[in-house]
């Protein structure tokens, strides 16, 4: 990562919000570099060659299986950008020494973080929106274009989902190695959708300590099936505006919490 | 110098074209001398009651890969049976998996109408208490949907049971939204229930009211036959 502190003579005196502003920059810069945008061809070809295929076998539901085939696939790039992407961001540079540079400069630990995580989450904006315009567009053209709304709610729905993820795979990414990391962040999205039958076998649980345990579990893991509305808006309906508005403050206090954790253990963090 | 440079590029694009080659001549080898999975195959590995929530929110699509399937999967009987089918019975095709397919479907997505519709059609000839099953499962999961109401009435008419499906008809004729022809059709199959102008209107409102090509080319032959035997007489 290269920062460019030097063309700023008052670099001492930029503000907080500044600091950050510019680490995500360049996180997002460094992003475009690494060809992470490159997945975009390959969903562009998936949608396409899908839309081409699907007609004569899907009896009719064309537009419903473009549209749940290219939410999925929205959905599943945007976890595996956040996920292997997310955890490489603080050990990169501490594997490359930069890090020392970087904290050379006038830069706090915490700033470091937050504009790291800023700046993979602006450009999971960025591809979300790329691939929701893209199911939007071919579900103009197979269908009659009433799943527009729908599948713009979702894909947002998706958006906060993964900024979830990228706050949990920036935690590990803190203090461990990016294999751990990525395995660690894998297990909490399998448990963040099953978070619905966690508080079931909760219910049902008759010991208190298993119950207490299952319930603890049920609000310390991310509730991400809350997140998913792809079946629903494929079936023609949309997201309520109520659970946008839930799933974006859920989206915003958890990665905060996730976020702030990982500046705590990163501030006391000893690179030597 | 320049001359190994070449003898090498050409040796890593003969290995490249080679191993290409023989892999696909091999592929297509090995897939002639494998022992087909048979009526197994098809099967539902997984029940789909469990399946809901595993898949990481994507129980639509998985649903959608199912009902794909028990379309191939009916294309493919049909075209093994070779000779021409009896639309009205289907047993001889053996197709007894394509009401767990059905079921899987529409468990995984609920809401999913189309995979009701085809089971209307085409399960009645097959089995048809699995098609009154469907049906029913379809109006429980959408009491609102007027259009499950008229397949569970077409299903019991195709048994005849006459007085049933007009019942049928009736209660969803008095959804919001129902069209008219659903309180007509209640009346008339009380009054002429097995009647031939019956058949022939029921099977228009099929056409009418389905994008499926399969089923609307199911229901114009059946016009046809129809027609062709009321002419005879």
């Amino acid at each position: 990562m290269n920062y460019d502190w030097a063309r700023r003579p008052d670099a001492t005196r930029e503000s907080m919000l500044t600091r950050i502003w510019i680490i995500a920059t360049n996180t997002f810069r460094e992003a475009v570099r690494d060809r992470i945008l490159y997945n975009l061809v390959v969903f562009a070809l998936l949608i396409i060659a899908a839309s081409v295929l699907i007609g004569d076998l899907s009896g009719g539901q064309e537009a419903r299986i473009i549209t749940n085939l290219g939410l999925a696939a929205t959905f599943i790039f945007g976890i595996s950008i956040a996920i292997f992407v997310g955890v490489s961001l603080i050990s990169k540079e501490i594997d490359k020494r930069t890090v020392f540079a970087i904290f050379a400069k006038p830069v706090g630990r915490g700033e470091f973080i937050v504009g790291r995580f800023f700046g993979l989450v602006v450009t999971l904006l960025l591809n979300i929106a790329v691939m929701g315009c893209g199911v939007i567009a071919v579900s103009m053209v197979i269908g009659d274009g009433s799943l527009t709304r729908g599948i713009a709610q979702a894909s947002l729905m998706i958006f906060f989902e993964v900024t979830v993820v990228t706050a949990i795979a920036v935690l590990f990414s803190s203090f461990s190695s990016p294999a751990l990391s990525a395995l660690l962040s894998f297990l909490i999205v399998v448990i963040g959708h099953f978070s619905g039958t966690l508080a079931m076998i909760a219910e049902r649980t008759s010991d208190g300590f298993s119950r207490t345990l299952l319930y603890g579990i049920y609000y310390l893991f991310p509730n991400l099936s809350n997140f998913t509305f792809i079946s629903e808006v494929a079936g023609g309906r949309d997201v309520p505006v109520s659970m946008m508005l839930n799933g974006l403050l859920y989206a915003a206090s958890y990665s905060a919490a996730m976020v702030a954790i990982a500046v705590m253990i990163f501030r006391r963090r000893n690179f030597k | 110098m320049k001359q190994s440079g070449f003898k090498a590029r050409f040796g890593i694009a003969v290995v490249i074209v080679v191993g290409i080659l023989s892999a696909a001549r091999l592929g297509a080898t090995m897939d002639a001398e494998r022992t087909p999975l048979g009526e197994s195959a098809t099967k539902t590995l997984f029940s789909a009651e469990k399946m809901r929530g595993a898949v990481l929110g994507l129980d639509g699509l998985i649903a959608d890969i199912y009902w794909m399937r028990s379309l191939q999967y009916i294309g493919a009987k049909i075209v093994a049976a070779g000779t021409e089918v009896n639309i009205d019975d289907l047993r001889g095709l053996e197709a007894n998996e394509l009401h767990p397919l059905l079921d899987a479907s529409t468990t995984l997505d609920p809401h999913f109408l189309a995979p009701y519709s085809y089971g209307a059609v085409v399960l009645p000839a097959i089995d048809p208490q699995k098609a009154v099953e469907l049906a029913e499962k379809g109006i429980r999961n959408n009491p609102g949907e007027w259009r499950l109401y008229q397949h569970l009435g077409f299903i019991h008419w195709r048994l005849g049971r006459f007085s049933e499906a007009s019942a049928t008809y009736r209660r969803g004729s008095e959804i919001d939204g129902a069209p008219p022809f659903m309180g007509l059709m209640a009346a008339r199959l009380s009054d002429e229930g097995g009647s031939p102008a019956v058949a022939r209107q029921m099977y228009l409102d099929v056409i009418n009211n389905t994008s499926d090509v399969q089923i609307k080319s199911i229901a114009s032959r059946r016009i046809l036959e129809i027609d062709r035997s009321e002419g005879a007489r």
